[in-house]
């Protein structure tokens, strides 16, 4: 590689990482959806289960979910906001904590982390809401 | 606090590596898209430094995308003139055949007093002694005085004057520079019997040597490597 080429490659492998990066941020949100997929299902099934007044499948259930976005939340911060990972992890604890107490407040905790964890993956989409 | 040391050292490593990848130039005088990379480039890394609620990789995603941005920059500038005229924009003469261009002076917004201030700073107090001078596009002001007023030279006085060219540093704080060495076609051997002739038996009491391309050697030991001597600095004919 000559010295006149130089900028030439710099130029070139910058812009090839920012294509790289920008598509390893498009696998990054199809995780976090996924992801979120999951754990909705969970948090529903633990939330029918208190509907049913099945508080042990629902302890369960909710203790499950908390571990694996626990397990996740690794990963997560290595590019999210701490704050908002925190918050999820606070409404999944206080949730269990709840349903272990058999208190009817849990539901409402079950919803919040959902709703949460649902949003994770939309702060990371490049969109007009997002950039401005 | 250990989170925050940490982070500041791989910031200031990322920092670091990507202003040598931008070039000499960023740290010297500096275009209007390099100062604006410079000034981004603190606050970026400032706010991901002190804020641990933050991912660090935010923080060097906004490095890298500086970098990005303001190479690609450079990058168009270097390769087209217009973009480059554009981006940087183009040398301004406000002071044309002895005469301040006024017209020059108020697309600028340059007064005259800042005028006169950087043609004393040049060290051209009066402005009939400058025939031109040009704002650059980083701000310089560059003078070009008049030819009585221009300091003279051995070219003016017809004095012959020998090629000086570079010295070759040999030895810079006790580390030998073999590939200069090599470069010059001189060996450890010759080198040894330089600083031997300065009373240094060992290259790692040297503090500087250089040659120059008249073939002078020049050595300057260590404080205290050479004892009852008092040498320092000295030449002698390669």
């Amino acid at each position: 590689m000559t010295r006149r080429g130089v900028s030439d490659w710099i130029f070139l492998a910058l812009w090839l990482i920012t294509g790289l990066l920008a598509v390893g941020e498009h696998f990054v949100v199809r995780a976090e959806e996924r992801l979120a997929q999951e754990l909705t299902r969970e948090l529903d099934r633990a939330a029918a289960a208190l509907d049913e007044g099945d508080w042990t499948l629902a302890l369960e259930t909710a203790g499950r979910a908390r571990r694996v976005w626990e397990t996740a939340r690794e990963r997560l911060a290595l590019h999210a906001e701490h704050q908002r990972l925190e918050a999820i992890s606070e409404a999944l604890l206080e949730a269990e904590a709840l349903i272990a107490a058999r208190s009817g407040a849990a539901g409402g905790l079950l919803v919040l982390a959902r709703e949460r964890i649902k949003g994770l993956p939309e702060q990371h989409r490049l969109s007009w809401s997002n950039l401005f | 606090m250990l989170i925050i040391f940490v982070r500041v050292v791989i910031l200031y490593l990322t920092l670091l590596l990507f202003l040598r990848i931008l070039g000499k130039r960023q740290v010297t005088t500096l275009q209007p898209y390099e100062l604006v990379t410079l000034i981004l480039f603190a606050d970026v890394a400032a706010i991901s430094m002190a804020d641990t609620g933050t991912p660090l990789m935010n923080g060097v995603m906004g490095v890298f995308a500086l970098l990005v941005v303001s190479f690609t920059v450079s990058y168009v500038t270097l390769k087209s003139a217009r973009a480059r005229a554009v981006i940087s924009g183009r040398p301004t003469v406000v002071v044309a055949n002895g005469k301040i261009v006024e017209d020059a002076m108020l697309e600028l917004r340059y007064n005259v007093n800042d005028l006169l201030e950087q043609l004393r700073i040049g060290g051209y107090p009066n402005i009939q002694d400058v025939e031109f001078a040009v704002l650059e596009t980083n701000g310089q002001l560059s003078i070009v005085p008049k030819s009585q007023h221009r300091p003279v030279t051995p070219a003016d006085l017809g004095v012959a004057t020998q090629y000086e060219g570079l010295p070759t540093p040999l030895i810079v704080d006790g580390e030998v520079d073999h590939r200069n060495l090599a470069r010059i076609g001189l060996d450890m051997d010759w080198l040894r019997g330089q600083i031997r002739t300065h009373g240094v038996d060992d290259t790692r009491a040297v503090l500087y040597a250089a040659i120059d391309t008249q073939g002078r050697f020049y050595c300057q030991p260590r404080d205290g490597a050479v004892q009852g001597r008092g040498q320092t600095g000295e030449r002698a004919e390669a």
